[in-house]
């Protein structure tokens, strides 16, 4: 009792230790003192005083943190004109604006812009620009020079593509949204900045595109981001949980993304993508389920082969979700399912396997998992080793020690493969956890059981909505028209409509006939 | 927070109560056995219940060639299920009966009476009913299952496999399953016909032979029919039946000899029809054939003799479907469900003659018309010609 009340103190303390607003102040001393204390402790930070002007009466700050802005530009552009140039301006102009007047006259910058508080500066420097103070004007200026080491736009790892664009997101915000802009040359591409994280004012930005995407959709997305008050945001999915209706369902309501290609296309159809500075993947949201079985991909292919492969992902569905529970079930409940040959050679693996098919299948399922789990952490040296040892001691070694049988092998191993098959990582997860549930209830009811399990799971869908699009769209609610395009990959010269979404503002994607 | 437990409390308890549903109980595949064919025959007022377990099958280690693919377990009882049963006190399997695709039963049993297993497969809910059934003739079911059949590992299914096929090759015996059995045991009008499996022995051993099929009267079998009887039953089936040959005598009245012509399709309507108060049932037959072969020299396929032919063939399918009705008649058995046919087309009348239908059927007279047509004559289209 005594923990949990300390811990509730704790809670009240933490408070934002910002302190309150405060202005900048005309004496440079004054600003100093303040500065100083703020920044007490960042050994990075740079606080650098110096003189300018005729007789070098003029005292300045420059205040940065090494490391985030551009030295060369800073040096260039900043601190040579003001050093060298103001020189030639009379006292008596420097003596009445002088930020104004070095802003506008001196500084070959192209980024600059004034503030007044301290906060307001605090934010600027810890984002990478640089803020010049001048003694005896209580206004700072906030030079643009952030340049930072981040990740050049590489492939995406973990969305390979063989046709299309093969950018992958990297971790700085405005190298993303460029990535952006450059697919979507239309000032109706619009990026709205939030500062999300009480420490660490992380950027985000809201893209969607006005004309297309649902006004009420955009401005609910924009409240829920402005309600969010939490410390810190690391990464993207940190906004997806705080902003989605449901929250403890299993069921991922948002997609993740690292191409900018497959962004600009949900965005087209009038979806609405978050941003987030320092994370690679991009949310889109509303989305629906059977949407996490479409690779944009499709989209640059061959209709009829993309349509091919989406059959065969939907198939890889049932399959990953399925297949261990119905063997578990035929084996155990159902033999009168499987043809007499086929249970015949079943059972002749299974003589000597000392565990039920369930137990068998839970291991298999499970050291599959932990290897899927290892390989990942895995340094890359030693990973194919590992694997290799992995995939001998479940193919062959627990085989002939008579630990497993051959055809559970065959299923885990079929299972694994089509778990990954789903384009969408966060759906493939879903699967993967969900596949245990079908396997215990398979185990405890046979077919009955995954029926059970079926129905609960289909209730729990069909309940669920993605930002208010229903999350089996477009199978529940049934539409035709647009179950072409999610079954099958319709060609374009017939796609001439947007998916449709609530309150959407244009559905023509193009005129046909003309 | 209790209250919030509460909520899982009866999926708890509906979770607990499902796992202790005794017929819920999973059958391990390594604590069972693929019965592949059941024998059942009955004797001084006791069941002998032969089973036909399957072994295992492991393809990296084949059985080698002295051993049996297959063990056969017999057990006695007093009665089915307790035989069956019975058979657990030599073996430590539960044995798979929905594996079972074969059931062949006693020519002991079947003539003393049908109600003696009938019931009972009728009510099991783990045979399957698309079994194909059989009866065993001159020998018991358990010798049957101790034969074996060329190339095939377990000689039960194997009987089904050569019901399938000769019925598409030579078109003789109609195969028939469980359910059908039953559900014509059971039906008014009409009464079942089940091939017979017997017993051929030669000198390197004996081996399954399909020969004739048996006629039930009154859930009792009463008597076989023959080949060519049974080929006259298989004409009059309903809906359309395809495969099977036939053998037709020379049309020409020099040459002796026969003509081969393989059937492609026939299909026979059969109505009852009342003249002066009588039955009269109408059954015409309509066939396609293809000219498979002749053993004699001489020109047949001719525009003039096709028409020829096709008459004799007319007169054989005739035939063959006077015999099976002479024999069927003889026996008071009404194997091709003429019963059924008056209780569609006369109701009224049904309801009258229903009791003393067995009687009746002996007595109706038959209208039977043939139209055969020759499609094809293959890679000639004219008789082998000799220098």
């Amino acid at each position: 009792m005594r923990y949990i009340s300390k811990r509730k103190n704790l809670r009240e303390n933490n408070n934002c230790p910002m302190k309150a607003n405060q202005a900048i102040s005309a004496n440079l001393d004054e600003n100093l003192r303040e500065l100083k204390e703020r920044l007490e402790g960042c050994s990075d930070a740079v606080l650098k005083e110096f003189n300018f002007g005729r007789d070098f009466k003029k005292r300045a700050l420059l205040i940065y943190f090494d490391g985030l802005v551009d030295r060369k530009e800073l040096e260039e552009h900043l601190l040579k004109p003001i050093m060298l140039e103001v020189n030639m301006l009379q006292d008596f102009v420097l003596d009445q604006d002088n930020l104004a007047i070095i802003k506008e006259n001196i500084l070959s910058l192209a980024d600059l812009k004034m503030l007044e508080s301290i906060d307001e500066l605090c934010h600027h420097i810890n984002s990478g620009d640089t803020v010049l103070l001048i003694d005896g004007s209580s206004k700072g200026l906030v030079a643009g020079t952030r340049l930072w080491q981040g990740r050049p736009v590489q492939t995406p790892e973990n969305e390979v593509v063989i046709f299309g664009p093969k950018e992958g997101f990297s971790e700085t915000l405005r190298f993303n949204t460029a990535l952006l802009r450059r697919r979507i040359k239309s000032s109706s591409l619009k990026m709205e900045s939030f500062v999300l994280g009480r420490i660490t004012r992380t950027d985000v930005v809201l893209c969607y595109i006005e004309g297309i995407a649902p006004p009420a959709l955009v401005e609910e997305i924009k409240q829920r981001l402005e309600k969010i008050d939490i410390d810190a945001v690391l990464d993207s999915n940190y906004i997806t949980e705080l902003i989605v209706d449901y929250k403890k369902t299993l069921f991922s309501q948002v997609e993740h993304t690292e191409k900018p290609d497959h962004v600009c296309g949900q965005l087209l159809e009038g979806r609405v993508s978050i941003m987030v500075d320092g994370s690679p993947m991009a949310l889109i949201l509303p989305v629906s389920f059977p949407q996490f079985w479409i690779s944009p991909e499709d989209y640059y292919t061959h209709y009829y082969a993309a349509s091919l492969f989406r059959i065969l992902r939907f198939l890889a569905f049932w399959v990953a979700l399925l297949l261990p529970s119905l063997y578990v079930a035929v084996i155990s409940y159902h033999h009168e399912m499987i043809p007499t040959d086929l249970l015949l050679t079943i059972a002749a693996t299974h003589r000597g396997v000392p565990f039920p098919a369930f137990v068998e299948a839970l291991i298999m399922e499970t050291t599959f998992e932990m290897l899927r789990e290892a390989g990942l952490r895995l340094p890359r040296a030693v990973g194919p080793a590992v694997s290799i040892v992995g995939a001998l001691i479940i193919g062959d070694a627990a085989v002939r020690a008579g630990l497993v049988s051959t055809p559970m092998v065959v299923v885990v191993a079929f299972t694994g493969i089509a778990s990954f098959i789903s384009p969408s990582y966060s759906a493939g997860m879903i699967i993967r956890i969900a596949r245990f549930a079908f396997l215990f209830s398979s185990a405890l009811l046979g077919f009955l059981g995954i029926m059970i399990m079926l129905l609960l799971m289909l209730s729990r869908m069909v309940s669920l909505s993605s930002f208010g699009l229903p999350y089996l769209s477009p199978l529940a609610p049934f539409d035709l028209k647009q179950i072409t395009d999610i079954v099958v990959r319709r060609p374009w010269f017939s796609n001439t409509q947007r998916p449709y979404l609530e309150g959407m503002l244009n559905q023509q994607r193009q005129n046909r006939g003309e | 927070m209790t209250i919030r437990k509460k909520k899982w409390l009866p999926l708890f308890l509906l979770l607990a109560l499902l796992m202790s549903l005794s017929a819920c109980h999973p059958v391990e595949i390594g604590n069972a056995a693929v019965a592949a064919g059941l024998g059942l025959e009955w004797e001084n007022q006791e069941y002998t219940v032969s089973v036909q377990l399957a072994k295992p099958i492991d393809p990296s280690q084949p059985l080698p060639a002295d051993q049996l693919p297959f063990e056969i377990v017999s057990a006695r009882g007093a009665t089915i299920t307790e035989a069956a049963r019975k058979s657990n006190l030599v073996l430590p399997r539960f044995p798979l009966w929905a594996q079972t695709n074969v059931f062949v039963m006693g020519e002991n049993m079947c003539r003393h009476d049908a109600a003696l297993f009938a019931d009972f497969f009728s009510r099991n809910r783990n045979t399957r009913k698309s079994a194909i059934i059989a009866i065993a003739i001159g020998a018991t079911p358990e010798e049957i299952m101790q034969a074996e059949a060329p190339l095939e590992p377990y000689s039960y299914p194997a009987i089904a496999k050569m019901l399938k096929i000769q019925e598409k090759q030579l078109g003789i015996y109609v195969p028939l399953t469980l359910g059908d059995f039953l559900f014509k045991l059971r039906t008014p009008g009409i009464e079942p016909l089940v091939p017979q499996v017997t017993l051929e022995k030669d000198e390197k051993g004996s081996f399954i032979k399909l020969d004739g099929a048996a006629v039930f009267k009154c859930h009792k079998m009463v008597g076989s029919l023959n080949e060519r009887e049974s080929r006259g039953y298989r004409w009059q089936t309903p809906g359309i039946i395809q495969g099977g040959i036939m053998d037709i005598s020379s049309p020409f009245k020099g040459e002796k000899g026969l003509i081969t012509l393989e059937l492609t399709r026939s299909q026979a309507a059969i109505k009852p029809l009342l003249k002066d108060n009588k039955i009269i049932m109408e059954i015409s037959l309509k066939a396609e054939g293809n000219y498979y072969g002749q053993d004699f020299s001489g020109e047949v396929l001719k525009l003039g003799m096709i028409k020829k032919i096709e008459e004799t063939a007319n007169k054989e399918i005739q035939h063959e479907i006077q015999l099976c009705i002479d024999k069927a008649q003889k026996l008071g058995s009404d194997i091709f469900g003429w019963g059924r046919m008056i209780e569609a087309a006369y109701p009224d009348l049904w309801q009258k003659i229903n009791e003393d239908w067995p009687d009746l059927f002996s007595r109706v007279d038959t209208d039977i018309r043939v139209e055969f047509n020759i499609r094809r004559s293959y890679l000639t289209d004219s008789s082998f010609v000799f220098r």
